[in-house]
């Protein structure tokens, strides 16, 4: 029998969320900064109207939600706590997690609306969650006039959801939030780096910060070097840093990386890709000193080896496949495949190519390549989407164990081990949740490639953007415009939105939803 | 005679026809036509019209510039001094609208892979100038009712904290 969610389990759910939600608002106030200092009129009214959207809609909801559970609380004496003490359960949290992205999503998707860069608001609302979902595919119209405020809040976003939008929450609600892990998890952060959740988040700010200082600064060099002017080189630099670091991939201007026609602007941006697929809680050994770590953890190999096969794959599908690049020889080929490859296995979606030339002039072999490398993703706990290493690594040691198995003799007791921070033994229920995660990963990508050939693209087109928009990478073949169905807009923000949180949160909540309708 | 007169008119168009197309220079060609073929056009002389966007970025005595045409963007690399007083379009501003006459190249072997134009030529059709700024008088209205709503309810949770104390 499902038993019906009771009004103060929804009550206690809406009040964290509200709270979410006034940490988001917050986190507004920076682009409004921007827009008043570079005198940008419009803009200032946009994003003053959002924050106080998503103002009035906290404060409303935490006002509601408060009285909701006060007058539960005189029925029954279950709930003795007030409200800001209570806390929330594994249930709560998932769910908090789940609606905090779609809210983020409506909330942060009306300045965009607003500004008439976006053709509707389900246009915008796709932008939106790309940027947090740090996918980097977009709607947007006419870029290149886009104000400067709307485009630091295009790549602020890409930064606070790739720390989390509820890491962000929670550095500013810290006090009295001891149901913090059970949100940290849903945001797909499986790993804690310090003994304390909320020590964690301050570490992954301190990195990103650290990170964004100096990203910024060698990015904001290497503009003014390629003759832009320092405002606009530093602008562009941080903006830049925030969607590499973060494996997010929009970019200030329409032709993304292509823009800048440079040489160092990409190997920099290539190494914060790496170091943005790179997990957490190795950056904290590699700060620690703990430099043998990146050799031994079995995210790295796995993704070392990754990288280079499906580089292979890409590198020959390009010079088999009558590409452009094949005839400027192997220094044009690496420099255009594996900037691309490199871009979609780390889940940035950089591109130094326009999507069309991906669309007709690379080879099916070369897709494939690329689909694979985007299926794949980063580290966990890093800011990537994708399977994941970590999952990959731990399927092929239980491969290996199985093999192994047959092999020796039957009464041989036979144990695998791999490393990752420290030496773990594989365990039966370790390899089923690789499994579980990995089998709903390539569900996800096979239902948006269903979508896709039912709006009338062809089989690899499809399956490149649906990958693309599911591991959260941005790279796209040319299906991603304006002109495609509502429908498949609507598909992909879903999969961005699923794919982002790894699943539980998303079925959590449509097991909460299943039970308000069904349950009794 | 009429035969001769026949044929000399029609040589007499033929290349009437041909000077034209030759004095006109070269092919005026949209991001679009060079996206679906590009191999059309690969290493040969092309113009193309746009509108001068970002950053005019000087590197010694080469310039990159990048020029719209509406639908997409292209990478123009020209010698600086025929960028010199150009202005780029961003948020307040409409960049130059320029003509630029160069070799396009699909895959650029000397920038990496980039498809750009070589150009020889960059003449400004339209010169630049600033944007207007629209802004709606129903968003200030917006505005300020919704800060009068946050007023409020700041007032009514300061009110219910009060009352509770008591």
């Amino acid at each position: 029998m499902i038993l019906r969610p009771r009004a103060e389990d929804i009550a206690v759910i809406g009040y964290y969320l509200s709270r979410i939600i006034l940490g988001l608002g917050l986190t507004m106030l920076l682009p409004l900064g921007c827009a008043f200092l570079c005198g940008e009129r419009g803009p200032f009214l946009d994003f003053l109207i959002t924050v106080e959207i998503t103002f009035v809609s906290g404060l409303l909801m935490m006002q509601v939600c408060r009285a909701v559970y006060e007058s539960g609380k005189k029925k029954a004496s279950a709930y003795e706590k007030s409200i800001d003490s209570i806390d929330p359960n594994w249930m709560h949290g998932m769910i908090m997690v789940a609606l905090s992205w779609l809210a983020a999503m409506i909330l942060g998707a009306i300045p965009l609306w607003l500004s008439g860069h976006w053709n509707s608001f389900l246009d915008a609302c796709f932008d939106s969650m790309s940027g947090f979902a740090t996918t980097g595919l977009s709607l947007a119209q006419d870029l290149d006039h886009l104000s400067l405020t709307h485009n630091l809040w295009r790549h602020f976003t890409m930064f606070i959801g790739g720390q989390g939008i509820v890491v962000v929450a929670l550095s500013f609600f810290v006090k009295g939030f001891s149901g913090a892990f059970r949100m940290y998890v849903g945001e797909a952060r499986d790993e804690r780096i310090l003994p304390n959740v909320i020590n964690t988040v301050r570490f992954i700010w301190e990195v990103s910060f650290t990170y964004l200082a100096l990203g910024t600064a060698a990015l904001w060099a290497v503009g003014m070097k390629n003759g832009m002017e320092p405002g606009r080189a530093l602008f562009h630099g941080a903006c830049i840093f925030m969607a590499a670091f973060d494996t997010g991939g929009f970019a200030p201007q329409s032709q993304n990386m292509l823009y800048y026609h440079n040489y160092g602007m990409e190997i920099i941006t290539a190494v914060l890709m790496v170091l943005g697929a790179v997990n957490f809680r190795l950056h904290y050994h590699l700060w620690t000193g703990n430099r043998r770590e990146l050799l031994r953890n079995i995210e790295m190999r796995v993704l070392f080896v990754s990288i280079l096969v499906t580089f292979i794959v890409t590198a020959v599908g390009l010079k088999t496949g009558g590409s452009s690049y094949a005839s400027g020889g192997f220094p044009v080929l690496f420099r255009k495949g594996f900037y691309q490859l490199l871009s979609g296995h780390t889940g940035t979606g950089f591109m130094t190519v326009y999507a069309e030339q991906v669309g007709k002039e690379w080879s099916d072999l070369a897709l494939v390549g690329m689909i694979c490398a985007m299926a794949l993703g980063g580290a966990v706990s890093s800011t990537t989407g994708g399977i994941k290493m970590l999952r990959i690594g731990i399927i092929a040691e239980a491969f290996v164990q199985d093999i192994k198995k047959v092999i020796f003799p039957s009464r041989a007791m036979v144990e695998q081990k791999f490393h990752h921070i420290k030496e773990v033994f594989l365990e039966d229920k370790t390899v089923r949740a690789a499994l579980m995660v990995t089998l709903a990963y390539i569900i996800l990508y096979g239902i948006g490639a269903l979508a896709g050939m039912l709006c009338g693209f062809g089989f690899i087109p499809s399956l490149f953007e649906s990958t693309s928009a599911a591991a959260n990478v941005g790279l796209s073949c040319g299906i991603t415009s304006v002109g495609m169905p509502a429908a498949l807009k609507v598909v992909y923000i879903f999969q961005m939105w699923a794919g982002r949180l790894e699943f539980i949160a998303v079925f959590t909540l449509a097991g909460f939803l299943l039970a308000a309708i069904k349950g009794k | 005679m009429l035969r001769t007169l026949t044929v000399f008119f029609l040589f007499s168009a033929a290349l009437a026809v041909s000077c034209r197309g030759a004095c006109a220079g070269p092919e005026t060609v949209s991001s679009s036509a060079l996206f679906t073929d590009p191999g059309l056009y690969d290493g040969r002389t092309i113009s193309f019209e746009g509108e001068v966007i970002g950053d005019i970025m000087k590197q010694g005595r080469y310039a990159w510039i990048n020029i719209n045409d509406g639908r997409s963007a292209i990478g123009v690399f020209t010698a600086a001094e025929n960028v010199a007083g150009l202005s780029a379009g961003g948020y307040k501003r409409q960049g130059d609208i320029v003509r630029v006459s160069g070799e396009f190249h699909r895959a650029c072997h000397r920038h990496g892979g980039d498809m750009d134009i070589h150009a020889g030529s960059v003449t400004v059709i339209i010169k630049s100038a600033a944007r207007e700024e629209l802004i709606c008088p129903a968003a200030k209205k917006m505005a300020v009712l919704l800060a009068g709503a946050i007023c409020l309810l700041l007032i009514s949770m300061l009110y219910g904290r009060l009352r509770k104390k008591r």
